[in-house]
């Protein structure tokens, strides 16, 4: 149909759309107009011909092949316009009108993307109200109303549907013309859920927002995080994505720190957002958690399958925590797991100690303290057996000691951690550590009482990222 | 880090059990229960065994092979210096440096009572019957005329 068909023109200037689906050009418009302009007389509803003003002039060469900038013309009480409703209906270009208090510019969008992606637009905080299909656009957005520029020109053009990756782009349109963002989606494989299973999530996930300074136990000592993202009743973290993703869908109705989760991006604006997922991308079987969250709440099975960004931008990586254990014991048993010196023995002067007086309760070692330490258990100092609360890595201190020191301590001491070194009251003994790299251990049960003494049990055992178990042989002794 | 139960010190750092001072006689049975405890005690977990037992089995009713101790590494029993005669008996104690189970101490002259058989006898029970007795006697009396017409 020609664009005189679907827009009429007032005696004061006003375009309107008054019929048909089609989306014409700026330049078409303005091709329009200015041949309704050489008229002798109007005919129709297009009431503009030679003897009214001059209805627009280009800001710009005349290039069907680039977005044309038109500005409609006033002049005395003719104020060429179009409305909203008309700018739905022309793309490819911007119209300044109203003495360019008004300014309608461009918006494309192009990239890769999942056919039909469905797309928004969200301009000072808002959904602008779709009057697009699906898949890429090519629209008008109003950017200037009354002489001041809505939010600076500034837009945002988001695709967000549950199943596929997400993606939005920031573009300023003040400058008119035509603005292109970038958009790019695609199937996203790890949501498996409809989005009612995700939204039953909401009782497995908790987002809180506000600072918490949090340990991996990774060695790295004690970050600052912004928010925590907590998991509870066994979700897991493939759950835990699929919901925080169904938080910032496009229809989401969630509110997080009191941004609509349809166009909430980061936790903090200092930091780098993943546009395709705004609380982190899941690959591989890993939450790779975006930067400034802490999680908590994982699964033991899983507590190795996620990755954090701390407030100061580095990646915190989860130890790997394993565990060594002895079986078949009975209550009465001890047991000694200790590292091996590389020839069966215990490896007694792990660590060199600095000198000490009887009483203390803390000792300094020489060596930096083994990433795979026991977060707390026992020490042998000087073959005496004391337990540990705590250790500081960065001053190789073990504290919390009990018994306090029994004597004084000096250099040539043996100071070494075993792994358990403990009477068992159990059927088994377990101790869990921070993987480092493999080692040998030593293993040693012993019952010398009772009715049933066995004889030693002795055996050396190789410690993986799997960790390692061992059952005790019981050999009755005479 | 000693580990002290009656009479035995063991001392790991030296590999002496100390008898206590005026103790003599040392039973094998008593020194095994002690090294036994001592090794799957706190103090001796962390070391390597003091030694190992062997025997005890049941020959009958109230009959065992004796107890044979074997010192392991370079543990010695040790008892305190004076002039004595020291024994230990109850069983074969074998082993320590150089096959010496006993350490040197100024004086002491030890005595280990081995045997190359040894057997523990548990004693009670009841009187022979008069069948047992009877028995015996005949048993006794055919020996006797054995040994004769073999001379």
């Amino acid at each position: 149909m020609p664009i005189g068909t679907d827009f009429s023109i007032s005696t004061t200037g006003d375009i309107r759309h008054v019929s048909g689906t089609t989306v014409y050009s700026v330049l078409d418009l303005h091709a329009w107009l200015q041949d309704l302009a050489d008229d002798a007389a109007a005919a129709g509803n297009d009431l503009l011909d030679i003897l009214a003003p001059n209805p627009s002039k280009l800001d710009g060469p005349r290039d069907a092949a680039v977005a044309s900038r038109l500005n409609l013309l006033t002049s005395g009480a003719v104020a060429f316009n179009i409305d909203d409703d008309a700018a739905q209906y022309i793309n490819f270009g911007s119209i300044k009108q109203d003495s360019a208090n008004v300014q309608y510019s461009g918006l494309k969008t192009i990239g890769g993307i999942v056919a039909a992606s469905p797309i928004y637009v969200v301009q000072n905080g808002n959904k602008l109200t779709k009057f697009w299909a699906d898949g890429h656009v090519q629209i008008l957005v109003k950017v200037k109303t009354a002489g001041s520029l809505i939010d600076s020109g500034n837009v945002t053009a988001f695709s967000r549907k549950w199943g596929q990756t997400y993606s939005h782009f920031d573009v300023n349109l003040a400058a008119g013309g035509e603005t292109s963002a970038a958009l790019a989606t695609a199937t996203d494989t790890n949501i498996l859920l409809t989005e009612v299973q995700a939204a039953a999530l909401s009782s497995k996930v908790t987002v809180t927002f506000g600072d918490t300074n949090q340990d991996l136990g990774n060695g790295n000592g004690s970050k600052l995080y912004k928010g925590t993202i907590a998991l509870s009743s066994g979700c897991t973290l493939s759950e835990a994505y699929q919901y925080l993703q169904y938080l910032t869908r496009e229809n989401s109705s969630a509110t997080l720190n009191s941004i609509p989760g349809w166009r909430y991006r980061v936790l903090n604006s200092a930091y780098t957002e993943i546009t395709s997922a705004p609380f982190g991308t899941f690959a591989g079987g890993t939450f790779f958690v975006a930067q400034g969250w802490w999680l908590t709440g994982v699964l033991a099975a899983e507590a190795t399958k996620y990755q954090l960004i701390a407030h100061d931008g580095t990646i915190q990586v989860p130890p790997t925590v394993v565990g060594i254990t002895v079986g078949n014991l009975v209550s009465g048993d001890r047991v000694l797991v200790a590292r091996d010196n590389g020839s069966g023995a215990i490896l007694k002067d792990e660590y060199t100690p600095v000198a000490a007086s009887s009483g203390a309760t803390a000792l300094t070692v020489v060596e930096s303290i083994k990433t795979d330490t026991p977060t707390s258990g026992v020490i042998r100092i000087k073959g005496q057996r004391y337990t540990y609360s705590s250790y500081n890595t960065g001053t190789k201190t073990f504290s919390g000691l009990t018994p306090s020191l029994v004597s004084n301590i000096v250099t040539a001491d043996d100071v070494f951690v075993p792994y358990i070194d403990k009477a068992t009251t159990s059927t088994s003994e377990t101790v869990t550590f921070v993987y480092s790299s493999n080692f040998n251990a030593r293993v040693d049960v012993r019952n010398g009482s009772g009715v049933s003494p066995i004889i030693p049990f002795t055996t050396t055992i190789s410690i993986t990222n799997a960790g390692a178990s061992v059952n005790a042989s019981r050999n009755s002794d005479v | 880090m000693p580990y002290y139960v009656a009479p035995f010190t063991f001392q790991f750092s030296t590999t002496q059990i100390e008898v206590d001072n005026g103790v003599v006689d040392v039973d094998c049975n008593a020194l095994y229960d002690a090294i036994k405890l001592a090794q799957a005690s706190e103090e001796g977990i962390i070391y390597d065994r003091i030694g190992s037992g062997s025997g005890l089995k049941g020959l009958g009713p109230g009959v065992q092979v004796g107890l044979t101790i074997e010192l392991l590494g370079t543990w010695q029993l040790y008892f305190q210096p004076g002039n004595y005669i020291a024994r230990v008996a109850g069983g074969n104690l074998v082993g320590g440096p150089s096959d010496d189970p006993i350490a040197y101490s100024a004086g002491v002259q030890a005595l280990l009572i081995q045997s190359a058989n040894s057997t523990i006898v548990t004693t009670g029970g009841s009187a022979l019957t008069t069948q047992e007795h009877d028995l015996l006697v005949k048993a006794a009396k055919n020996a006797t005329l054995a040994a004769q017409l073999s001379a």
